[in-house]
């Protein structure tokens, strides 16, 4: 793909982005710290995090929006951190109402070439393409406050990929949109950027978007990466505690050292236990006179059901998740016993859960 | 701020288009003599409502209904030779000549000049509090940029004639005599009509300065554009229907003052509309329709001014939101 | 959190924002507006009280002394007053009239509220007089005649209570429109008349109390306007405080200075407090100050 927006990257098979040891403050709070991220060329990395882990910072560090306190981001091998953000030739996508409001769809996409001095007729030709491509074409004479919030968000794609950056930037592109149009959106996004090959970041605290979307997901705690790895690896098995508890849901209970599956334990975390993380498929419940677990609801989510259980240890619930047919048998009053098939995911070992609970 | 104190804003506005006696509803959809249009009006007026509407209505016709007509009436009637009249614009035709004349010129040429730098100071003024950034500077600002805009009585003429007047505290500190300077000539009603017209465009322009989004700036620089593309393609031209419209009602602001004006100026020196209205009412009766004709002329100007604010307002108000 | 050096926080204000220049830059048309705004009043206010460099209230002798002014005065308070009864008394009943049964009307009405924002004042009293003197060439003892003089009786100008009542109508009907629309007004109508109480008993126990913001702007922007408005009273003859203050300022002008400084001042605070109460009352004003306290309730707690 040729890239007339190329100012900073000569080489531009390997469109890689790499951050180098990047920190960052804002006063006396430190946002990111040492962080070392590579986006290798054409993949797609969501950042997953919850609200003030540093996720959008980062994003805007790599646009050139916020200066890092130390440390260096490359682009195709490039040290881009003293590059101004207009001459980067990043495109970027916003959380909502970037599109700019006086301007018509097809003069939002024109934008970029507009202002790089691309002549009138290859604009047009660009900027229409790309709106077909991103199913607008009949949207291109509107203006923004005449587009729903989806179809606004498609127009920042088209209009980001207009100018064919060799990097993309999406902070949070989906959150302000409805369920559906989300997905549908998602998989665009996603279609898109691996028909174009572009090097992309994709920043989110919808741990669903970040898993379906992305080549690897990055998990960011309090600035620091907790975990990079594919989708898979990140559910099933998280390298920490909070990677754990952040993506999808978790059971903790607390385990004897020499546990390897089978009836599990009702006890909780404690010192002298191993504790472990077991996610509610990993879970069945057997139907039980003698149960440690009384089933308290369940909730119908079509596929799968999500039954409830409460144990006689005080804030310790047991989750499980069962097929339909399983499910007729699991009212709720029942008493049952839960079973896990193997260890499970996560095992956090009993010295370092001592060194957790009795600092 | 949540209530506009001085005249822009509401929504309001765009319907005093309609003129006086204008008293079709706003919304006109089907034609104004059928049937449809009318439904359930008249059932209306049986309701409690017209009871309660009765005492509003009556001082609406008798302040302000009947002497607008009345004043259309006299500006349009001629007395013919034999003692009868008849309509005709004689009385307008008088003011495009003689001291009527530079009364209309002189209010036009005070009014542009005063609202022009107003727009501009206004303008620059409220795009650095933009630029500042702080959430109580912007609410102080409102309060006090609403409660200036409603200056330009009395004692505005007053403290401008001690502080730039002839023996004025800062006319004589600055010397403002060798560079020529008069309070009391059409520069001097220009600057004294900053006074409530600068915070007239500040109350205007500031929530548009401060409703330019971050993420457009943002975007702009992504494409590669720069601070300069970004305020000459974006910027004012999101901004430019709200300066546009600042400036007309700061237009229309300069047109309708008199008592400031009439304080500095008095009756002579430098004739006004307004000064000339309130001298030839105390004139002879013979002169009163010419006044009548100047103060029709005084509200087809005014309403044409509403007119093209509202609608400016309305597109910059959907931009910003 | 890790610890972070002192020298990481410097160079992480330093490059976030704009250089300290532009910074300062900006304050600039910002303070020059402002001085451009106080060095009149401050003028005025000091050549009200240091006539000749010396402090002293010799010009407001005029308060006890001149009793044209005192007449002014009271006739002011008393205009301002009756507008104010006069306003309240006839714009909330029709607006709430109009609210709960007849919305149909309310645009008419609102036509014709927003109106006289159009016309200038100096308009409306050239049609009021042309209404009064024709009123006067009706003949001695007639009754247009009788009205036109009832009205512009010098004790009691009830024209300009009339008059003054149309100018204030855009805003204050804008106020009041907008606090009703805020309320469930229906609900507390019904819900009220089954406890038993009467359409104007809710109104005055519940509906009013409810919009106070609104009222209370209605009422201050009201008093700052009567107190202030000159060209009517001065077409019309009828002095009133700024119309003293133009009749005195040839032969007392430091009187006229030192009352118009007082003026102004009362002026401001009326409007201040009407933005004010306004902005404090409103819905959106109360959620504000609500997030605010609550968010401050937390920081106190971490």
């Amino acid at each position: 793909m040729s890239t007339p927006a190329t100012r900073t990257v000569t080489d531009q098979a390997s469109n890689e982005v790499v951050f180098d040891g990047i920190s960052k403050a804002f006063g006396p709070t430190t946002v990111l710290q040492n962080m070392d991220l590579r986006i290798g060329a054409g993949e797609l990395i969501t950042v997953l995090g919850p609200s003030g882990c540093g996720k959008t910072t980062a994003l805007r560090i790599l646009a050139g929006f916020e200066k890092p306190t130390t440390g260096r981001v490359l682009v195709g091998g490039k040290d881009i951190t003293s590059v101004t953000p207009n001459r980067r030739g990043i495109g970027m996508v916003f959380q909502a109402y970037s599109l700019f409001p006086n301007m018509s769809v097809q003069d939002n996409v024109e934008y970029g070439l507009r202002v790089r001095k691309i002549a009138a007729e290859k604009r047009r030709k660009t900027a229409t393409d790309m709106l077909e491509m991103c199913g607008l074409g009949q949207f291109a004479p509107r203006f923004p406050h005449q587009l729903s919030g989806g179809q606004q968000q498609r127009v920042a794609l088209a209009r980001a990929l207009a100018t064919q950056p060799e990097v993309l930037l999406l902070d949070e592109p989906l959150s302000a949109l409805d369920a559906i149009v989300r997905v549908q959106i998602r998989e665009e996004i996603r279609r898109l950027q691996q028909q174009l090959g572009i090097t992309t970041m994709f920043v989110t605290h919808d741990q669903e978007e970040a898993l379906a979307i992305a080549n690897r997901v990055a998990v960011l705690n309090s600035g620091v990466i907790e975990q990079i790895d594919k989708p898979r690896e990140v559910y099933q098995h998280p390298s920490t505690e909070f990677v754990a508890r952040f993506v999808g849901s978790v059971t903790e209970v607390g385990v004897p050292a020499d546990y390897r599956g089978g009836e599990l334990p009702v006890q909780a975390p404690a010192k002298d236990l191993d504790t472990l993380f077991v996610r509610p498929e990993d879970i069945t419940l057997i139907p039980d006179e003698d149960g440690t677990c009384t089933v308290v609801s369940q909730i119908y989510t079509g596929e799968r059901t999500v039954v409830n259980t409460t144990t006689a240890v005080e804030g310790l619930e047991v989750t499980s998740s069962v097929s339909a047919a399983e499910a007729a048998d699991l009212t709720p009053g029942t008493r049952v016993t839960p079973h896990v098939m193997s260890d499970a995911a996560l095992r956090v070992f009993a010295h370092e859960v001592r060194e957790r609970v009795a600092p | 701020m949540s209530l506009p104190l001085t005249q822009p804003a509401g929504p309001g506005g765009a319907t005093g288009g309609n003129g006086p006696g204008g008293r079709s509803p706003a919304a006109v959809r089907p034609p104004l003599f059928s049937r449809e249009r009318w439904k359930g009006v008249g059932g209306a007026l049986c309701s409690p409502a017209a009871l309660s509407l009765l005492p509003l209505g009556l001082i609406l016709l008798l302040f302000f209904i009947l002497p607008i007509v009345g004043m259309a009436i006299i500006a349009f009637t001629v007395s013919t030779d034999d003692g009868g009249s008849t309509v005709g614009l004689d009385n307008f035709i008088a003011l495009t000549s003689g001291s009527h004349s530079q009364a209309v010129l002189n209010s036009v040429q005070v009014s542009l000049v005063g609202s022009a730098v107003a727009a501009v100071v206004g303008t620059l003024t409220a795009f650095c509090i933009a630029q500042i950034k702080s959430k109580k500077l912007d609410s102080v600002v409102a309060v006090f940029s609403s409660v200036l805009a409603n200056d330009g009585g009395a004692p505005l003429a007053f403290s401008f004639i001690v502080t730039l007047g002839n023996a004025g505290i800062i006319y004589a500190a600055l010397n403002l005599e060798a560079i020529g300077f008069s309070l009391y000539s059409w520069q001097g009603l220009v600057v004294m009509y900053q006074y409530f017209l600068i915070p007239t465009m500040v109350m205007v322009t500031l929530p548009t300065f401060v409703g330019i989004r971050k993420e457009w700036r943002e975007a702009n620089a992504a494409l590669g554009g720069s601070a300069v593309t970004f305020w000459t393609r974006v910027g004012l031209p999101i901004a430019m229907p709200a300066l546009l419209g600042g400036w007309i009602l700061c237009f229309g602001a300069a047109f309708a003052t008199h008592a400031s004006a009439a304080v500095l100026i008095g009756a002579g020196g430098f004739p006004l509309i307004p000064l000339s209205i309130s001298s030839l009412l105390g004139q002879s009766p013979a002169s009163q329709p010419i006044a009548m004709a100047l103060g029709v002329t005084m509200v087809v100007i005014a309403v044409v001014v509403l007119f093209g604010f509202n609608r400016l307002q309305r597109r910059s108000a959907r931009w910003v939101q | 959190m890790g610890a972070v050096t002192t020298e990481a926080e410097k160079s992480g204000q330093q490059t976030s924002g704009p250089g300290i220049a532009v910074r300062t830059s900006r304050w600039l048309p910002v303070i020059a507006v402002a001085l451009y705004v106080t060095i009149p009043v401050l003028c005025s206010i000091y050549y009200a009280v240091f006539p000749g460099g010396n402090f002293s209230l010799a010009a407001y002798s005029v308060i006890t002394e001149d009793a044209s002014l005192a007449a002014a005065a009271s006739r002011t308070f008393l205009i301002t007053g009756l507008t104010i009864v006069v306003l309240v008394a006839t714009l909330v009943p029709a607006l709430v009239a109009v609210h709960l049964w007849a919305p149909k009307l309310r645009p008419i009405l609102e036509i014709l509220c927003t109106l006289p924002l159009v016309v200038p004042p100096i308009a409306i009293a050239a049609g009021v007089i042309a209404l009064l003197r024709w009123g006067a060439q009706q003949g001695r003892g007639s009754v247009p005649s009788q009205i036109s003089q009832f009205l512009q009786n010098p004790d009691l100008p009830l024209i300009l209570v009339g008059t003054y009542v149309v100018l204030c109508l855009p805003f204050t009907f804008r106020s009041i429109d907008a606090g009703l629309r805020t309320i469930p007004l229906k609900a507390m109508v019904e819900g009220s008349a089954i406890l038993g109480s009467s359409i104007w008993g809710t109104i005055w126990r519940v509906v009013i109390p409810n919009i106070r913001g609104s009222m209370l702007f209605s009422v201050f922007f009201t008093t700052a306007l009567c107190f202030g408005e000159f060209s009517i009273a001065a077409t019309l003859g009828q002095q009133t405080i700024p119309v003293w203050l133009y009749d005195v300022s040839s032969n007392n002008f430091r009187a006229s200075i030192a009352i118009a400084v007082l003026l102004n001042l009362a002026t401001w605070a009326l409007l201040f407090i009407a933005t004010l109460s306004a902005d404090r009352f409103s819905p959106a004003g109360r959620a504000a100050r609500a997030e605010h306290s609550l968010q401050k309730q937390k920081a106190a707690a971490s």
